[in-house]
């Protein structure tokens, strides 16, 4: 027992604890170097992001071998003390800077082992409708572009939040000059005169407003009450603006599956069955991709996931589980990674497929996808560059003739058919004359013609021709297929109508058939087949030229005119999947964190078409609609078909913790530095969430912001995430300008105050070891010196 | 011996401080216009830019950095390079002036370039050296292409290429006047958008299309505009005379906020002197004379670096406080600041011990170690300006709280003690060995009483042994090392407690893992173990001295690599 004793007594063990710790520390948070060039991020290899170990920051500073480590110091600093250092006036700091560190790691210790942490976003508002006639309510978020249906068929409403102003300023009665959140909302009723844009104040009902053409050019909005002397033209179309209500927060680095039953339309639309509920994730990894076969992912080049099927649990916990007494298990994760489709060789199916790279005399390179089955998949103009398939050599011959398109008209009543070749078009001469078919009373001029339109996916052929008969003019689109062909009214500046307005009924006194000239469709034309792997080129870069003819093959390059071009894989039988593309290490951006991560579960029951596993996205937050996503943030729940006949959604997202009271929110707003809120957030000065704790006359308000957050039973709220402004991302988005939601941090501080005492003792202790003890000992030492002279003084 | 030695020295520092930094541009550029254009009357204009008003030159400076880096043109001031790109910018296409700061990405162009019709082997030799390129290089489809798939490398090059892309859209003029924010809000509102020239000249013309011409102030930008296209100096110097006299003049009626013509001319001129990182040549003076004071024992030499020392110690402090005053807040929110702040607490803290130590053997050490702080910050900020950039921006809304100034200035003040302690003990370390190496049998050479105490306990003699001039150099040295330590140990730890406090309101949490923290924490533990070996080893001064530098690496490395290299939640300062 006397070497143990020493050795737990002993400074020398309580130094190589500090160094082990030291080194603990310092691989676990910068990581070891594996080049000399320090200032590289790359240089630094993450020890604990390894495979097997998979920790975050907090996971290592809490594995069990830094706890050890702490302990057996926490140990020996005890021992130590208690039997090296007397308990005296002079040891007092000693004592006083152990006892702190004492109460430092007992404070950790309360701290971290209760630790809850997580945050919870709150939209500013929530939208409820109730639509004349129904007595069902339909509700989303505030979200500029959140669009939702009400009711079907002829009945249906559409609303559409077309903008939102959060700090629109109020422009009448007492509260004149105020600010609040406003939101637009475009309303498309069944009616005509249903159509108007719905303006709702958060706080303010009494000012809900509509707004309405006016046929004005100059201001084409105006207010209802003004045109039509009533705020609201739709008085009993109820859209109330409230505010939206959350009861659980995210525990942060937490991993959950979420599951519900959904019902399908014959739409294909999916409404909920039962809500969503969560199936807490553990020993998930983080960091590393892992798959159970190469096949189900594209790789990314050199970081080839390592393969070995997970096998992590996710048990039922909830009784509004679908899946009840079933465990999901998931089997591959991916850090970074997003669903692709693409085409590989193989299989038996007929689909050719050529890549290609151009490139010029100046090095510029430029690679193409061509898929002759599919022209719209390809990443080429078709009209410029396509590849198609020949089944034997007249379809090559025909193309190499170069006839021009024809129109075929029949005129029964005439007794007329006659094939004209298309040689003028009105839409290039404006002044083209009707040319009359000889013996009838009919006239024609081609304006233009389009080949190999792909249109709902088929690949049609069309001209448009202006037919006249006894003064009256319209008309008619000819589709190589005739049966498509249909007559629209032209008005009097000789101006047709749009395709998709009312048609004219087709004069079926005259039959006209359209087909498209036999010129290659695109000047760069590859041609596969009609013998397997057999690929050629045909050029017509000039109209008036025949079309030439190179037989390529794949990785030789062939010169034409200053450019180059390589084909580089060509494929007949080709097969085209969809699954996740690995995003390759150097491309990840750290900033993104896990927020691009996949993972494969095997759900029992799932029909054959997800026999081998369902691919899940990661969510931030688990939202419950398209409508009640917040903004950046991605929502596309996975379905699965189980073979009774249900169908589920399943989605990869975090874990929860009750709130101890519901949280909204009463506002949102930005502090800005001179000149303004500009969107960017150098102009931020700070953001408060003003935000109110229960519900009811109970209910209590604090304001939240940056260094100022507020505490609830046991909890601190602090300000975390804002919604800055920003553009329309695609086609049919709609700008935002921003703070439309804010997140809160949550988390709980057990043992902090013990922390905080153990941290404020040991900086008293050291002050008093320093400094305060060398003037007691001077004070000893002048009270002796007078006895004796050469009396020594404690060492330090 | 002395006296050339000096002459070395004064040589040295002059002909660093005149290195050639201009970059000879072509023959487009007029040095005889550039040299005849007066663009002083603008430092009194103020430009509204991310939230903040600065003075033009200011201003100026901080757009051109995005474009030329660290770098100027034809030696002509960024305000003079900005303008011709205003108004000239065709004159550009083939100036190298786009800045790449990483040589990798410098290697990628040349090699994408190499061989390409008009690029010539002496251009790109040239660009590999001094970093600049013209934009029509950058613009060969093979460069472009080669950039493009280089940033798809997100960890090593997205930034470094989204710089150049950066650059070459502040190339266009038109890009460039839409930054020009120097007309207020005629509100008067703090918190209304202010306006460029062109879109107060805007205003006008939707009133009356007649008005903008007779605008004065509106009439002399456009004269400015035609003066500068036709190179004529004496139109160009009237119209910005007449700015400068006419902008400040107009916006001060309108709005109360705009900033005095002494503190924007203060800002100009703090800018102009660069910030007075130049300092750092009369630290090195400073040095020199200190050190041969310590070595030679000539007193002269001491009192004269001491001198030398106070001079650039008043500098410095000219420095902090013309920042401290241009930019309304205590300079401690960036790099920049951090660094030249905290070696400012390091020559204050310095001279108070040369007062309380001036009749011990360790006079002059402090002086000596914290001009070699101040030396090494200042040499660093003024070397390193696209990484430690002295522009002046706003605080990033955390950073709004006491506890900034607080738990930052007693952390910095902590890390320039680790640094000068670190001075000493590596002095210490190579007395040690120079001793070793003349035939000495290494004398284990300490204070038995530690830093403080060997200046208060009563030793045998009756003196404190710092006192004694029989007390060996080298306990001299560890007895500061060890003063330095235990005053750094103690602000390191209590700025540690502080920026939990800070933390545990602002972030959550009291502690978090940041890996500023853990490295922090690891400098702390450096410290502590420091502490206990010398409590436990025979030969305490060797030790002592190579743990304090020890410690002062792993200082260094949390200020350096992870602030700049592994991101984490404290990588603004």
């Amino acid at each position: 027992m006397k070497p143990i004793y020493e050795l737990c007594t002993s400074v020398k063990t309580g130094i190589v604890l500090m160094v082990l710790l030291f080194v603990y520390c310092s691989v676990g948070s910068s990581g070891v170097p594996i080049h000399w060039m320090l200032w590289e991020p790359t240089t630094w290899y993450q020890l604990r992001e390894m495979p097997g170990l998979e920790m975050t920051e907090f996971e290592w500073f809490h594995w069990w071998p830094f706890d050890v480590m702490l302990g057996m110091f926490s140990f020996v600093l005890i021992m130590t003390t208690i039997r090296r250092i007397p308990f005296n006036r002079i040891n007092l700091g000693v004592w006083t800077i152990h006892t702190g560190i004492i109460m430092l790691v007992v404070g950790s210790v309360m701290y971290f082992s209760l630790k809850l942490e997580g945050d919870v976003p709150i939209a500013q508002a929530r939208l409820t409708i109730k639509v004349p006639g129904q007595t069902d309510t339909a509700t989303m978020l505030a979200m500029p572009g959140n669009s939702i249906q009400v009711g079907e068929g002829m009945d249906a409403w559409t609303f559409r939040i077309s903008s939102i102003d959060p700090a629109w300023e109020l422009l009448s009665g007492d509260d004149k000059g105020k600010r609040a959140y406003s939101v637009n909302i475009a309303v498309l009723g069944p009616e005509t005169d249903q159509r108007f844009i719905r303006q709702v104040i958060l706080g303010y009902p009494d000012y809900t407003e509509d707004l309405i053409n006016s046929g004005d050019p100059n201001q084409p909005m105006a207010r209802a009450i003004k045109v039509r002397g009533t705020r609201t033209i739709e008085p009993d179309l109820d859209i109330q603006i409230g505010p939206d209500e959350r009861d659980v927060f995210y525990l942060m680095s937490s991993a959950a599956l979420w599951i519900r039953e959904v019902e399908v339309d014959s739409s294909g639309q999916m409404s909920p069955r039962t809500p969503w509920v969560e199936r807490p994730l553990h020993g998930l990894p983080r960091f590393n991709d892992q798959v159970g076969n190469l096949d189900a992912v594209w790789p990314a080049g050199v970081d080839a996931p390592y393969v070995e099927a997970l096998s992590v649990e996710a048990p039922p916990v909830s009784g509004d589980d679908p899946l009840k007494g079933e465990d999901i298990i998931v089997t591959d994760y991916l850090r970074a990674a997003q669903l692709s489709t693409r085409t590989e060789a193989g299989g038996d199916t007929l689909a050719p497929a050529l890549r290609v790279t151009f490139s010029n005399a100046s090095g510029k390179e430029k690679q193409y996808e061509l898929f002759a089955m599919d022209q719209s998949a390809s990443n080429a103009d078709p009209s410029m560059t396509r590849l198609e398939w020949l089944e034997d050599e007249s379809k090559l011959t025909e193309m190499q003739s170069m006839d021009p398109p024809t129109l075929t008209i029949q005129i029964p009543e005439s007794d007329i058919d006659v094939t004209i070749p298309i040689e003028q078009l009105a839409e290039l001469e404006p002044d083209l004359p009707l040319t009359n078919i000889e013996g009838t009373p009919y006239s024609y001029r081609v304006v233009r013609f389009d080949d190999d339109l792909v249109i709902s996916g088929r690949t049609l052929s069309m001209a448009r021709v202006e037919l006249e008969r006894d003064g009256e003019r319209w008309m008619r689109w000819v589709f190589d297929d005739p049966a498509l062909n249909g007559d629209l009214p032209m008005d009097d500046e000789g101006v047709s109508a749009p395709h998709s307005m009312d048609r004219r009924e087709l004069d079926e006194r005259i039959f006209t058939s359209y087909k498209p000239s036999s010129r290659p469709p695109a000047p760069i034309l590859f041609l596969g087949g009609p013998e397997p792997d057999q690929l050629r080129l045909l050029t017509s870069m000039n109209p008036n030229e025949k079309p030439v003819l190179y037989d390529l093959t794949v990785g030789e390059p062939l010169s034409l005119l200053d450019f180059k071009l390589v084909p580089t894989r060509f494929s007949t039988y080709t097969i085209t999947s969809t699954k996740p593309a690995i995003v390759p290490k150097r491309q990840r951006d750290p900033g993104l964190s896990n927020q691009l991560s996949m993972i494969r579960v095997q759900v029992p029951g799932a029909r054959d078409s997800a026999a081998d596993g369902a691919w899940l996205a990661y969510h931030h937050w688990p939202f419950e609609s398209k409508v009640e996503t917040l903004r950046r943030f991605i929502y596309q729940p996975t379905p699965v078909e189980l073979e009774d006949g249900r169908t589920i959604q399943l989605m990869l997202s975090r874990t929860t913790h009750p709130l101890p009271v519901p949280v909204s929110l009463d506002g949102f707003s930005v502090a800005s530095h001179i000149g303004g809120f500009t969107g960017d957030t150098s102009s931020v000065l700070n953001w408060t969430s003003n935000i109110r704790f229960g519900t009811g006359p109970d209910s209590t308000t604090a304001d939240v912001s940056v260094n100022d957050p507020k505490e609830r039973d046991g909890f601190w709220f602090f300000q975390s995430q804002w919604d800055p402004p920003d553009r329309a991302r695609f086609s049919g988005d709609v700008a935002s300008m921003g703070l439309n939601y804010t997140v809160l941090g949550v988390g709980n501080r057990v043992g902090v105050w013990v922390q905080l005492a153990g941290g404020t003792l040991m900086t008293l202790g050291l002050l008093y070891a320093f400094y305060i003890k060398p003037v007691l000992i001077r004070r000893r030492q002048d009270a002796v010196a007078p006895r004796t002279e050469d009396t020594e003084g404690d060492s330090a | 011996m002395m006296f050339r030695l000096l002459l070395v020295l004064c040589t040295l520092t002059t002909a660093v401080h005149a290195a050639p930094n201009p970059i000879a541009s072509g023959d487009k550029i007029e040095p005889a216009f550039a040299r005849a254009v007066d663009l002083t009357p603008l430092d009194t204009v103020a430009v509204w830019q991310d939230g903040r008003l600065k003075s033009f030159e200011s201003f100026t400076r901080s757009i051109m950095q995005f474009i030329t880096g660290p770098r100027n043109i034809d030696g002509q001031s960024s305000a003079f390079t900005y303008l011709d790109l205003v108004f000239r910018p065709g004159t550009y296409e083939d100036v190298p002036i786009i800045f790449v700061k990483k040589k990798p990405v410098r290697a990628a162009i040349i090699n994408a370039a190499l061989s390409k019709p008009g690029v010539t082997v002496q251009e790109l030799e040239k660009f590999m050296e001094t970093g600049l390129i013209r934009p029509s290089l950058l613009r060969i489809p093979s460069v472009s292409e080669r950039l493009s798939n280089m940033r798809s490398d997100v960890l090593r090059y997205a930034k470094p290429v989204d710089q150049i892309t950066t650059a070459m859209s502040l190339l266009q003029p038109d890009v460039l006047r839409r930054q020009l924010f120097i007309i207020p809000p005629f509100s008067g509102s703090y918190e209304d958008p202010w306006q460029t020239l062109d879109g107060y000249e805007n205003t006008f013309s939707q009133v009356d299309t007649n008005a903008a011409g007779n605008d004065s102030i509106v009439k002399q930008w456009r004269n400015l505009g035609t003066g500068w296209s036709e190179q004529n100096a004496e139109t160009v110097n009237t119209a910005i005379f007449n700015l400068g006299a006419w902008v400040p003049s107009m916006c001060n009626s309108v709005f109360v906020d705009y900033p005095s013509e002494d503190r924007l001319r203060l800002e100009s001129a703090y800018f102009k002197w660069k910030s007075f990182t130049w300092v750092w040549m009369i630290y090195l003076l400073a040095i020199a004379l200190l050190l041969m004071g310590i070595v030679y024992h000539w007193r002269a030499a001491s009192w004269g670096g001491l001198f030398v020392f106070l001079f650039a110690f008043s500098l410095h402090t000219v420095a902090i406080m013309l920042r401290w005053y241009i930019s309304d807040r205590w300079p401690n929110t960036n790099m920049f600041e951090a660094v030249t702040t905290s070696t400012w607490f390091g020559c204050c803290f310095a001279i108070l011990m040369e007062i309380f130590v001036r009749r011990t053997r360790m006079r002059t050490l402090f002086a000596l170690s914290a001009s070699i702080a101040a030396m090494v910050a200042l040499m660093a900020v003024s070397f390193m300006p696209l990484h430690l950039s002295p522009h002046i921006s706003n605080k990033m809304p955390v950073l709004h709280d006491v506890w900034l100034y607080i738990h930052t200035n007693v952390i910095i003040f902590s890390y320039v003690l680790i640094f000068l302690a670190a001075v000493s003990a590596i002095l210490y370390l190579l007395l040690r060995g120079w001793r070793r190496l003349n035939g000495g049998e290494g004398i284990r050479e300490y204070v038995s009483a530690g830093g403080v105490g060997s200046l208060i306990i009563r030793r045998r003699g009756g003196e404190a042994a710092l006192l004694d001039q029989r007390t060996s150099f080298g306990a001299v040295l560890d007895g500061t090392t060890m003063i330095l330590v235990e005053l750094s140990f103690i602000l390191l730890w209590a700025g540690l407690v502080m920026g939990a406090i800070w933390a545990d309101h602002s972030w959550g949490r009291p502690w978090g893992w940041d890996p500023k923290e853990v490295f922090a924490l690891n400098t702390f533990l450096i410290y502590a173990i420091l502490i206990h070996v010398r409590w436990k080893s025979p030969d305490k001064g060797f030790w002592t001295a190579v743990l304090a530098v020890i410690g002062c690496a792993v200082m260094l490395f949390n200020w350096i690599v992870i602030n700049f290299t592994i991101s984490g939640l404290h990588s603004y300062a």
